[in-house]
């Protein structure tokens, strides 16, 4: 299992796709924190990661990392790697979560360093503009917790990914299926049901470490397991479902 | 069991399949990739699936090897049952099947690497299955940066690196030069002879009557035959085309001699030749000399249409659709050709109205050219009976009067001499001998000449000159209307110029030539 996992790893990282969106992950953050740095005083840092600005520019890495997922196990090089794999391990079950082992272990380093990047950047700016907004410790505390947070849900991320790619075979489609639903789930479903089972609002929820609904009772903050069950539990359907397709299906 | 699997009594065969079958579906409809395969490949040696494209060779490795799953039927390799028991046989198999699916950046011996320690392999084999395929110089370099050749060595080098002892391969020789091809079939063949199996699928009958022992041949997802490459194959016959200047001759003479001769044009073509130079001998002792003599191998479609059985049509009932459709299409022809034949009488009809009027206006040209032609001639009867009544009347007067002339002077010569009436009737005689000279005037000799019938026959035309000319006439038009009558009419009236040549009837003729 080692064997195929590295293997996995290697591949993944030979490709150019996938140092693409590392760049990507990068370019992003690094964007972010320039703007941030033209207009410091706007926002306390300790405002930031409340409101949850922080953890929005931490999202699209995690996007990245399911785009990452999805490429891992979609087009010509992947089923030929896989067809590969399979003529020396024919265990199809020890392939696939393998594959999906390695998309989550993948996108650790991207998504490790785009974070450090964003949050090592905006400390800096709101230090150097005198605008933490709170103890230095605590802050630096939440941000790394945050970060740890962002890592999970980017390793999720990119699990679920690679299991819509087993399951839909096109990485376009499991792109604009992720697209469309964050549409969806942002313009249609938030504004008529709450959002404590979508899958968007509880990663944003996760991100940021707290989350508020409106009840009876007034606001009231949900708690970060809720959450982190809901992502879970989708990440392993569709890890399920992939393979039980991935076991069934012929290789191409 | 993941789907329905006939049970294959234990054998020796190092794969065995009964009723495999697979289909593909997509939105296109259903294609049958195998259709009730059963297969046996004996342990060792090299066995060759042989087939066209789409005959279902690529799919049945891709069933043994697990890269596709079967709709029913059963495999076993070396015993085990597949795919459930592909785990226990991952050592003993090694594949080439499609695109080996390599990483161009990384180098074939990084590849190769991947490979073995996804299937747990020491590295150390990997400079050895290297080594193996003749790849040393080369497995550094990027395989982005490789030859096909170089691309179906390192694939094959892939396969063997657990040392397998059933090797698959899916045609072998694609994309590969000549010296690439010849070096693969040989490394395939060593394996063979230490003892592996290679199954190798190939759409090239050469490569399998080199390399194969056994063979397979498919068509359409079916076994056509299965057997040695000898008995299927055959390996050095050849079909030879001939030409010659005298084919029968020299069919008859290829037939005498013991060859299969079957014609094609202006060519011969002789089957089952295994020394194409003693088709040369056999023409040249009869004398025959070949302008061309090329040998021929026989094809892969050649041989799958040999082995492909013919499969009587079997009636099938008609749908109500397809009664009415045919129903539609009878009458339809019926009308079209009820249509056709009357068109026909109506153009034979008009063709035979056109005859009769044609010969209506013929017959009514050749009787107003008859009746014109009657006219002419009883006009000219007519004037040919004036004039010689006007002859006649002429000599008649001048007869009369030498007659009168001749009679007064034998009168003279009487009051002169004072004779008696001998001498009157005397000069009588003469006197009409004159008168008759006057009227014929009679050629030289004639009267010297015994006259026979016709002669007297024209004596008497003579005598009636106009009744002469009025049959003349008639004798004419008879002959015109008779066939051969003109040159009769000439004939005669060459005789009647040399024998009669009197000047009524000279110029009757002369008349009648002229109106001709």
């Amino acid at each position: 299992m080692t064997g195929l996992l590295w293997a996995e790893l290697r591949r993944f990282g030979v490709r150019p796709a996938i140092r693409w969106i590392a760049a990507a992950m990068l370019g992003h953050v690094a964007l972010a924190v320039a703007l941030t740095a033209f207009a410091p005083e706007a926002s306390t840092l300790a405002a930031m990661l409340e409101q949850g600005q922080i953890s929005f520019y931490a999202l699209t890495s995690v996007f990245l990392a399911y785009v990452a997922g999805v490429l891992l196990v979609t087009g010509d090089a992947a089923s030929g790697g896989t067809r590969a794999l399979l003529t020396v391990e024919p265990r199809r079950g020890r392939v696939y979560w393998s594959k999906l082992a390695a998309a989550g272990v993948a996108v650790i380093p991207g998504v490790a360093a785009a974070y450090a990047l964003l949050a090592s950047g905006m400390y800096w700016v709101h230090a150097r503009a005198h605008v933490l907004g709170g103890p230095p410790s605590e802050l630096v505390e939440a941000m790394t917790w945050s970060g740890v947070r962002v890592l999970a849900l980017a390793v999720f991320a990119a699990v679920g990914g690679a299991a819509l790619g087993v399951l839909v075979r096109r990485w376009w489609v499991a792109v604009s299926l992720a697209v469309a639903w964050f549409l969806v789930e942002e313009l249609v479903l938030n504004t008529r049901f709450p959002g404590d089972w979508f899958p968007f609002t509880n990663s944003d929820a996760w991100v940021r470490g707290t989350r508020t609904v409106l009840s009876g009772d007034g606001l009231l903050a949900v708690p970060l397991v809720h959450s982190a069950l809901v992502l879970l539990g989708i990440t392993v359907v569709l890890a399920l479902l992939g393979a039980v397709v991935f076991r069934r299906r012929d290789v191409r | 069991m993941p789907y329905p699997v006939r049970v294959i009594p234990g054998s020796d065969a190092a794969i065995e399949t009964l009723g495999l079958r697979k289909a593909y579906r997509s939105v296109r409809g259903r294609a049958v990739g195998v259709d009730g395969l059963d297969l046996r490949v004996p342990v060792g040696g090299v066995h060759a699936l042989l087939g066209l494209a789409g005959s279902g060779k690529t799919t049945t490795l891709r069933l043994l090897t697990g890269l596709a799953r079967a709709d029913g039927g059963a495999m076993k390799i070396f015993g085990t049952h597949v795919p459930d028991g592909l785990p226990d046989l991952a050592g003993r198999i090694g594949a080439v099947v499609g695109a080996p699916g390599f990483q161009a950046r990384l180098s074939g011996r990084r590849n190769l690497a991947l490979l073995a320690s996804a299937a747990g392999v020491p590295r150390t084999r990997v400079d050895e299955v290297l080594t193996r395929v003749v790849l040393t110089d080369r497995a550094r370099a990027a395989y982005g940066t490789y030859s096909v050749d170089e691309e179906r060595r390192l694939a094959l080098a892939a396969a063997l690196l657990r040392d397998p002892d059933l090797l698959v391969v899916d045609d072998p020789s694609a994309g590969l030069d000549a010296v690439g091809t010849r070096e693969i079939r040989q490394a395939l063949r060593r394996l063979a002879d230490q003892g592996k199996t290679v199954l190798v699928a190939t759409g090239v009958l050469t490569e399998a009557q080199q390399i194969a022992d056994t063979v397979t041949v498919l068509d359409e997802g079916r076994i056509l035959a299965q057997g040695t490459v000898a008995e299927l194959l055959g390996d050095a016959k050849v079909s030879v085309r001939v030409r010659v200047d005298e084919p029968g001759k020299a069919a008859t003479a290829l037939r005498a001699a013991g060859f299969t001769v079957r014609a094609d044009g202006d060519a011969l073509h002789v089957d089952g030749v295994v020394e194409p130079a003693d088709i040369s001998r056999a023409l040249a002792k009869q004398k025959l000399f070949a302008s061309e003599l090329v040998p021929q191998r026989e094809d892969l479609a050649a041989v799958v249409g040999r082995l492909r059985p013919v499969v009587p049509p079997t009636p099938t009932q008609p749908t109500r659709a397809e009664e009415r459709a045919a129903r539609k299409a009878a009458d339809h022809k019926a009308a079209e050709r009820k249509k056709a034949a009357d068109q026909r009488k109506a153009e034979k009809d008009a063709a035979a109205k056109q005859a009769a009027a044609d010969a209506g206006a013929a017959e009514e040209a050749a009787a107003k050219q008859a009746a014109s032609e009657a006219r002419a001639a009883a006009k000219e009867a007519a004037i040919a009976e004036r004039a010689a009544a006007k002859e006649a009347a002429i000599a008649e007067r001048a007869a009369a009067k030498e007659a009168r002339r001749s009679a007064r002077k034998p009168a003279v010569s009487l009051a002169g001499r004072s004779a008696g009436g001998s001498a009157g009737s005397a000069v009588a005689p003469t006197g009409e001998r004159a008168a008759a000279a006057a009227v014929s005037k009679p050629a030289d000799g004639a009267a010297s000449r015994k006259p026979g019938p016709k002669e007297a026959e024209k004596a008497d035309a003579k005598a009636d000159p106009g009744r002469a000319a009025i049959e003349d006439k008639a004798a004419k038009k008879t002959n015109a209307s008779v066939p051969g009558g003109h040159q009769a009419t000439q004939r005669d009236q060459g005789q009647q110029t040399t024998g009669r040549p009197g000047p009524p009837q000279g110029q009757g003729n002369k008349r009648s030539k002229g109106r001709r």
